[in-house]
């Protein structure tokens, strides 16, 4: 990870070390805002999302089909009065924000988000860093997010605020267990932790060995979800968990906790618990595409068919950009990519919106019982299960 | 500083962080704090190892260490009732005198056996290697025992002639530090297939074993929290 970042100083390749130093830098900043800027438009989602699913209109009053809401609700948080309480513990009730928003945000880093892009010399990873333990290192940095909730329960002083905390967080390290484990049959699929590798084995048709004989499906695409379909089903319920969203919302309870963990936080300091649970969103919304449905990768299309066809199409646009063909070919590829992550994360990210719209909450017990009694032993099954029919269709 | 890469900028900065946060651990008395400076260090912890080429250790170390005991600590430190910890420090009492002197006692220990750990390597290097250097010095050098290499021609290798000092040798140096290369392992070096396949052959018996002494802490565990009262005596 570090060694590819790394800046020579005071030798002959100063220029190109500083060259990948800047656009390293420049992609955390770009993710980073997109990120941050995702999470208005997904709080509008939501917003008309619900009222369009309940018969009503939701908020349509500021600009076109209100979309100026979210930067009115932004000005808002902004300029709220800070209120601080008396029993807080002010260190760790100004830093627990912070340490909730962190890890939401690293995690993304791992994510390869389009193809790589070559242009005019220099290859450039559509991802921030090219990991070959992608997927545990998102699963460790998100597994950090409980000090965010900890960290801000304790320091409130409030009796409702702890006991939010140590809901979220046990219900958190309880569905990182069945998370977890629900993956390894994906892992044993792919063979590989690296998400690259995962893409790359996502493209074509659906296609396995048994006992020797190839079967190849021609309209079907080689997605995780067709080998997998149990683990998908365990990682999106344990992710809904993880994102502590609308059937597992349990560490709020106006009844019983009121607001949970962040009851004593408001104005921009709650806002930024608020990013950090949509940035989780979008960071396992990110994961299910990537693991299960193709990632960046169109269905059925390899990315060599779609720089072939910005080849022969993208002529036009040489001229204008000063390209040569071929970095034209590379960038487009790049940016029709980008756009089908887009769409397939931003499903996904709907997806999250529906379901908290459409069922109805669990008790808490219900929900211990659910994450260690239904969905860990299921992901051990899976487990099993997908170990032994490799096993027997490795034999020839 | 000549060949000071972002890598060597990284290791300074956090080796630093890691000291600070690791002597505040110690010197916090806020418990709550000792035990998040110790996630902290932890974490630093594992970006080292990723520095050493270690991947798998580095995120292994986050998950298992900061993501999951660190967490239980703080889980149980926060149910404590702070106050009365603190006061139970601070409070004069023959119970602290004895806490102090049982401390005292412990740093005495620790010193004496580093000290003599100390003394041992230095006794264990002059009685080993002393006599062949002097040896190999006494024939290269007409009789007259010096220390360190004397003749920068001789066959060394590239990273002792980056040592040598001599400001006379300057021209020599910088080209002795062109021909040092920075060796990285091999790709397969720390990866995770390589560790697993060392754990899952040759270590086998030993990985299960762990495993095993941890599911018998677990059920011993519940087994605790399940006989009546437990821990807690409550009288039914």
């Amino acid at each position: 990870m570090f060694g590819r970042v790394t800046l020579w100083i005071g030798t002959k390749e100063m220029g190109s070390g500083l060259l990948e130093f800047a656009i390293n830098a420049l992609k955390i900043v770009i993710v980073f805002v997109a990120i941050v800027s995702t999470v208005p438009l997904l709080v509008w989602v939501e917003r008309r999302g619900s009222a369009f699913m309940q018969n009503r209109l939701g908020p349509n009053r500021v600009g076109p089909l209100g979309l100026l809401q979210l930067l009115a609700d932004a000005i808002k948080f902004i300029f709220k009065e800070e209120f601080i309480p008396d029993h807080a513990d002010k260190v760790l009730y100004f830093m627990a924000p912070g340490l909730a928003l962190l890890p939401a945000a690293l995690t993304f880093a791992a994510v390869p988000f389009s193809s790589p892009v070559t242009i005019m010399g220099h290859t450039i990873n559509m991802q921030i860093a090219d990991i070959n333990v992608g997927i545990i290192y998102i699963f460790a940095v998100a597994s950090l997010a409980v000090y965010g909730v900890l960290t801000a329960g304790w320091s409130s002083g409030n009796k409702y605020s702890l006991i939010g905390a140590l809901r979220a967080c046990s219900q958190m390290i309880s569905y990182e267990i069945a998370m977890g484990l629900s993956l390894i049959g994906v892992l044993i699929m792919y063979q590989s932790f690296s998400l690259n590798d995962m893409i790359a084995s996502q493209i074509g048709g659906f296609n396995f060995n048994w006992h020797g004989v190839h079967h190849a499906f021609k309209y079907l695409p080689a997605w995780g979800i067709f080998y997998q379909p149990l683990s998908f089903i365990l990682f999106v319920t344990c992710g809904f968990a993880e994102t502590n969203r609308m059937p597992f919302d349990l560490p709020e309870g106006e009844a019983e906790l009121v607001g949970g963990y962040h009851t004593e936080y408001g104005g921009f300091k709650f806002n930024m618990f608020f990013m950090g649970e949509y940035g989780h969103m979008i960071t396992s919304s990110a994961l299910i595409t990537t693991l299960f449905f193709g990632g960046y990768a169109l269905p059925l299309i390899s990315p060599e068919q779609v720089a072939a066809f910005w080849i022969d199409h993208g002529a036009g646009l040489a001229g204008p950009l000063h390209l040569s063909i071929a970095d034209v070919s590379s960038l487009m590829t790049t940016l029709t990519h980008l756009a089908v992550f887009g769409l397939k994360t931003g499903f996904w990210l709907f997806f999250y919106v529906w379901v908290r719209w459409t069922l109805p909450r669990f008790r808490y017990d219900q929900l211990m019982d659910l994450g260690w009694k239904t969905l860990l032993p299921w992901s051990l099954v899976n487990l099993a299960l997908t170990a032994t029919v490799i096993f027997f269709a490795r034999v020839s | 500083m000549a060949f000071l890469t972002s890598e060597d900028i990284l290791f300074h900065f956090f080796a630093a962080a890691i000291v600070v946060s690791a002597l505040l651990v110690v010197f916090v008395s806020n418990p709550i704090y000792s035990a998040l400076f110790l996630a902290l260090t932890m974490s630093i912890l594992s970006i080292f190892f990723f520095m050493l080429h270690a991947p798998f250790v580095a995120v292994a170390q986050l998950t298992v260490y900061a993501g999951a005991v660190m967490v239980l600590f703080i889980m149980v430190v926060m149910l404590f009732d702070l106050k009365r910890e603190h006061e139970e420090v601070v409070k004069f009492s023959p119970v602290m005198i004895a806490k102090v002197t049982s401390a005292a006692l412990l740093c005495g220990f620790l010193i004496g056996v580093g000290w003599l750990g100390v003394n041992a390597t230095q006794v264990n290097a002059a009685t080993v290697l002393a006599p062949q250097v002097e040896a190999k010095d006494l024939d290269k050098s007409h009789g007259i025992p010096v220390m360190g290499p004397v003749n920068p021609d001789e066959d060394l290798t590239a990273a002792e002639e980056a040592n040598f000092v001599d400001s006379k040798d300057q021209v020599k140096k910088e080209a002795a530090l062109e021909k040092v290369e920075i060796k990285l392992p091999p790709d397969e070096f720390g990866s995770t297939a390589s560790l697993s396949k060392k754990l899952f052959s040759k270590y086998v018996f030993a990985f299960e074993a762990v495993s095993l002494l941890l599911l018998v802490a677990i059920v011993g565990s519940v087994a605790l929290a399940k006989s009546k009262g437990g821990t807690h005596h409550v009288s039914r």
